[in-house]
């Protein structure tokens, strides 16, 4: 019955042979002592069954992987170019995907140039540059009050909270957080420009925010001593910027052949190590058990 | 499938097992239980194979071509049972000889050492 957990091979092959061991030893311990002898051998021969049945199940499951992955009709060369060109256009097509579902977004820009009263550096008579006074109009340019001011004025709580939102309606300090994130102010360097960026998905808004965002600007300060002018008014773009169709589809190219060429080489040595289990000295040595 | 001009030193170092299994078949072929019985007679009853680890020895052997199958008859010493007899083949005996050599240069070394006292390996 023991004999059951040797594979069917196994079984048939040494089967009876291991029967009339068994049996023979049982007979040499009987005639050695009484009972207590034949226990012993039997309990011995159990667990030594028991033990060497696991091993040749393991080695007959695994001769099984080996011989499958050996009879597969395809070649070593066909499976590592195939698993590579799969990898290959899984990397592209995520790519492909991913710019397909991105919200377009359309830039706008607004420039304004700042006269100040004492020059470049805030001093009378001074030509020294002083960029400190640009970035501090930045700020100025992008600060709560005119943001709120300029979401009032577009009427943008409407507009977005249809968008954001399935009901209610977004209020000022809802909507100036949303504004921020679609603004930039950014002086240009070596000179007195601030340029005013805008995105949004509609180019027609996004247009409209920068412009809206520089008059606002300008009008605060018409009084003061520093003036703005709003050089360049900005249009709505032609082409979104985000996504970058073009940009994402070569990035995603490149990155579907690099992943492709690490999918085959993995392959490649997958196929090899699992083909070649079976080769080489064999388990005779001490070192491979 | 080991070739006749396999290098012997491919094998090397035996498991215990294998090697007392090849060292039972120099001398004559014999069935399972006289390898069994041979084994343990030589190791002076420190090696007791059981039939599992055995015929898993035997299986392996014949796999590498150590061994090889003889005819089939009954041994006169147990009962009128057929049973298989086993022999060494050509490269099965030149790699129990290498591996015999190779214990022979490790009992050299121990003995420069003075690590032999005057009892036998399995006492």
């Amino acid at each position: 019955m023991a004999l059951r957990l040797y594979p069917a091979a196994y079984r048939e092959r040494f089967g009876e042979e291991m029967e009339q061991v068994f049996r023979a030893q049982l007979r040499a311990a009987v005639a050695r002592s009484a009972g207590s002898g034949v226990a012993w051998v039997m309990m011995r021969s159990m667990a030594d069954l028991v033990v060497t049945a696991c091993h040749e199940r393991w080695a007959a499951m695994s001769e099984r992987r080996i011989m499958k992955c050996s009879s597969v009709p395809w070649s070593r060369s066909v499976w590592t170019v195939g698993m590579g060109l799969l990898g290959a256009v899984l990397v592209l097509g995520v790519t492909i995907a991913t710019t397909l579902l991105m919200t377009p977004a359309y830039r706008s820009t607004a420039h304004v140039r700042v006269d100040f009263e004492g020059g470049p550096a805030g001093l009378p008579g001074s030509t020294v540059y002083d960029p400190y006074l640009l970035r501090t109009e930045a700020e100025v340019v992008a600060a709560y009050d005119s943001l709120a001011r300029v979401a009032e004025q577009l009427s943008l709580a409407s507009q977005w909270s249809a968008k954001y939102l399935r009901q209610g309606t977004l209020v000022t300090p809802e909507v100036v957080p949303l504004l921020r994130d679609r603004v930039e102010v950014v002086p240009l360097r070596n000179t007195m420009i601030l340029e005013v960026r805008a995105w949004d998905a509609d180019p027609q808004t996004a247009a409209a925010i920068a412009n809206a965002l520089a008059e606002e600007y300008v009008s605060q300060r018409r009084a003061g001593r520093t003036a703005a002018v709003l050089i360049d008014r900005a249009e709505p773009g032609l082409r979104p910027m985000r996504p970058n169709v073009p940009l994402n589809v070569s990035t995603g190219f490149v990155l579907a052949c690099g992943f492709g060429l690490g999918v085959a080489s993995l392959t490649w040595l997958a196929t090899g190590w699992m083909r070649g289990r079976g080769r080489g000295p064999g388990p005779m040595r001490a070192s491979a058990g | 499938m080991a070739s006749a001009v396999a290098d012997p030193e491919t094998f090397l170092p035996l498991t215990p097992a294998v090697f007392h299994v090849l060292l039972a078949l120099v001398d004559q072929e014999r069935h399972g239980y006289a390898i069994m019985q041979s084994v343990a007679e030589t190791t002076g009853g420190a090696i007791q194979m059981g039939p599992g680890t055995l015929y898993g020895t035997i299986k392996r052997l014949l796999e590498s071509g150590l061994i090889e199958e003889s005819e089939g008859r009954p041994d006169p010493e147990l009962d009128d049972e057929r049973r298989r007899y086993y022999r060494l083949t050509g490269l099965g005996q030149r790699v129990v000889g290498a591996e015999s050599r190779r214990y022979a240069a490790l009992v050299q070394v121990a003995r420069s050492k003075g690590l032999l006292g005057t009892k036998g390996a399995y006492a």
